[in-house]
């Protein structure tokens, strides 16, 4: 039974291509990531340390967009999963054996993806290779996983996916006359701010209990600046989206931006999964983008090389951060905009029929994705000008190069995930189509 | 009374299948203003399709259709137009329901009818004003807040009606409507969509199955292998033609 269930899935078209491809980009930037954080720590330098706790922080900040592009992937999964698992249970099949099948097809999906994702991998490694560090490119020998790191992150793709479906499969009830959600889909509440604002509070006291020196204090140092700010972002952040929406809503002049206000509105943390992972990395690359532009005016003359270098390095590994959140965003934006047209390909088409143009109906998913993703940066930068107001506030006077470097990553950034939502153009195209 | 609607030796064929008999073959229709016309037949007789071409949506592969929009412009060939502009009739002029409703499921009943004037233009505040008017004729005020999930599938229906008159259109067209409600739903559905059609003047297309909604229009027409087979307006049968009147 699980091989002729299997089968058809992949006889399906509108079953397998989405989360694989989705699969493919999630662990090919993984994969890259993992290389690169890898290099950092075996790094033979006289700041070796220094560098590997650089990419450690790095590596925290790009969990939460990570995180969200693998759970867009696992929800993909399940997609056209439910409506050929209730057909099953029509013929009988147990729960214990729509669960098996949901799992199989999972890592089964998932094992494509990631075998398409090693290639994907290996092929950018020339190209990613050239970005230096420490004085040198990293190179591709540098960027190589290894095959331990490797197996182990593919198993561990695999396993999140086999994970992501069986809980997909607790929340939803199977019965022969289809598939009933059984929660509702949580709110987005108010009560996520105060848990905020308490996490921030307990950390600060955490910080001045650890006190003075040693490694405790360091690491508890450091997750307080960068591990608390990030829960707290992914707390408050959907909130605060609602809020602006609401804004948006109200002032909307056009059906277009009405109905993609709507639509963010529907599930603000749906939206926020997709493009809010770029809010921590905007925060805490502004900061450290003015404070490395302040530093490096700092006396030009007395630098030594090495500190020189250091610098340079810090900064590029900033804007390289940025940059691979702004990508995950994209590829997160291309994946679920795509799904979710797929998925109201009727509606879409009535409309059509009923005489919104092409361009309108496309300007819709860009102004919900754009006008969201304008909100979380806009967010991010205010919040990086308050919080570090000394920092930014000198370095937009005395270093607006460095700041005009950081705006303009940024700017990049917010452009490619532009292209993310433009994605969905020819998926719109096939599903027009029939219609003159 | 000139027509509203003129078709004239309408065939279509579709590219991709694989039977050699045209969709539509040599159909033609005249549609006078508040005239309420049945297309019936069986499933793949081609009455969609039909809709379809008549509405603008498909371009046939021959014949023409004329439509006579606005007040002092006289009849404009279907033909004459590329697809931005038929879009643009489609949503001045063009009134469309369909079996399932299809309104969107994030905008409240309200929104969902304005949009469908915003889109051509309506500032939104005079669009939420003349929806809330419509939804109050069909029967809804109180209901203007609800999302469509919340609505019956009577009242979601009749969402969409007032989504189809808000733009005042030419025309209406309206695909099975009533195919996915109860009989007694579907009589008040057809009520709702006949007087506010036929109730200011236009004529109103409805493609079905059911004897009884068909037998509440004016005129009944039916399809068989995509050609027009029986129209109750001509002929001996004498049914009621072209007088807009019901029952
Ligand atoms: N998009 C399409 N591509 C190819 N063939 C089509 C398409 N749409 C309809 N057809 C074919 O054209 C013929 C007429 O279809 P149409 O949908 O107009 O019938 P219908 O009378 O509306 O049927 P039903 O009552 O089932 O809705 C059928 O043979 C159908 O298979
Ligand atoms: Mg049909």
């Amino acid at each position: 039974m699980i091989r002729l269930f299997l089968a058809r899935a992949f006889q399906d078209r509108s079953v397998w291509p989405l989360p694989v491809l989705a699969c493919t980009l999630t662990s090919g930037i993984a994969f890259m990531v993992v290389g690169g954080s890898r290099y950092f720590f075996t790094l033979e330098h006289p700041l070796a340390t220094f560098y590997a706790v650089l990419a450690g922080v790095a590596l925290i900040l790009l969990t939460v967009p990570m995180v969200s592009l693998l759970s867009s992937s696992a929800r993909l999964m399940a997609r056209r999963r439910d409506e050929r698992l209730s057909s099953l249970r029509l013929l009988g099949a147990t729960t214990g054996q729509l669960r098996l099948l949901a799992v199989s097809e999972a890592v089964l999906l998932a094992a494509a993806g990631v075998l398409a994702g090693t290639v994907l991998y290996v092929a950018l490694m020339p190209l990613v290779g050239l970005i230096p560090f420490a004085g040198a490119p990293m190179g591709v020998d540098g960027l190589w996983i290894g095959p331990g790191l490797w197996g182990l992150s593919a198993a561990a793709l695999m396993l999140l996916a086999a994970g992501a479906s069986l809980l997909g499969m607790r929340r939803i009830e199977v019965t022969p006359l289809g598939v009933r959600t059984m929660a509702a889909p949580a709110r987005v509440h108010w009560v996520r701010v105060v848990v905020a604002v308490l996490g921030v509070l307990a950390a600060q006291l955490l910080a001045q209990l650890a006190g003075v020196g040693g490694m405790a204090a360091v690491i508890t140092m450091m997750l307080a600046a960068v591990a608390v700010p990030l829960v707290v972002v992914q707390l408050v952040g959907p909130w605060v989206l609602k809020m602006v929406t609401t804004v948006q809503l109200r002032r909307a002049r056009t059906a277009e931006r009405l109905i993609a206000a709507r639509s963010v509105l529907e599930s603000p943390q749906q939206m926020f999964k997709q493009v809010g992972g770029v809010s921590i990395t905007t925060y805490a690359g502004v900061i450290a983008g003015s404070g490395l532009g302040l530093v490096s005016l700092a006396d030009p003359s007395q630098a030594d090389p090495g500190q020189a270098q250091l610098l340079a390095d810090i900064q590029r590994g900033v804007w390289l951060t940025l940059a691979i959140s702004f990508l995950m965003a994209a590829c997160s934006v291309g994946i679920n905009q795509t799904a979710q047209l797929l998925d109201r390909r009727r509606l879409y088409a009535s409309l059509h029929m009923m005489g919104m143009s092409r361009g309108q109906l496309q300007r819709i998913r860009t102004l919900a994705v754009m006008r969201a993703l304008g909100a979380v940066v806009v967010i991010a930068l205010v919040a990086a000008a308050v919080t570090a107001f000394p920092i930014v506030g000198a370095a937009v006077l005395v270093a607006p190069a460095a700041v005009g470097t950081s705006l303009g990553v940024l700017g990049l950034g917010v452009l490619c995930v532009f292209v993310g939502a433009q994605v969905t153009r020819p998926a719109l195209r096939r599903v027009l189509a029939p219609i003159g | 009374m000139a027509p509203v609607l003129q078709a004239r030796e309408l065939s279509k064929s579709y590219a991709d299948t694989l039977q050699a008999a045209p969709a539509l073959h040599g159909v033609g229709l005249t549609v006078l203003p508040g005239e309420s016309v049945a297309i019936m037949g069986p499933s793949g007789s081609g009455k969609t399709t039909l809709m379809h071409v008549l509405s603008g949506i498909l371009t046939p592969d021959a014949g023409e259709v004329q439509l006579a929009v606005g007040s002092d412009r006289g009849p404009v060939a279907l033909s004459a137009l590329d697809a931005e502009q038929r879009a643009r009739l489609r949503r001045e002029h063009i009134g469309f329901v369909f079996q399932e409703g299809l309104l969107l499921p994030e905008l409240t009943a309200l929104e969902n009818v304005a949009v469908a004037l915003m889109v051509s233009g309506v500032r939104r505040s005079t669009a939420e004003q003349q929806a809330a008017g419509w939804l109050g004729a069909l029967g809804l005020s109180g209901w203007e807040q609800h999302r469509p999930g919340q609505l019956s599938g009577g009242q979601a229906q009749r969402v969409a009606i007032a989504r189809a008159q808000a733009a005042e259109p030419a025309v209406v067209f309206a695909d099975e409507p009533t195919g996915a409600l109860d009989s007694t739903t579907s009589e008040a559905v057809l009520d709702a969509l006949l007087d506010s059609t036929v109730g200011r003047g236009a004529p109103l297309v409805v493609v079905t199955h059911d004897e009884t909604v068909a037998a509440r229009c004016a005129r009944i027409i039916r399809l068989q292998d995509g050609r027009l087979v029986a129209d109750s307006a001509d002929g001996a049968d004498g049914a009621a033609s072209a007088t807009g009147e019901r029952r």
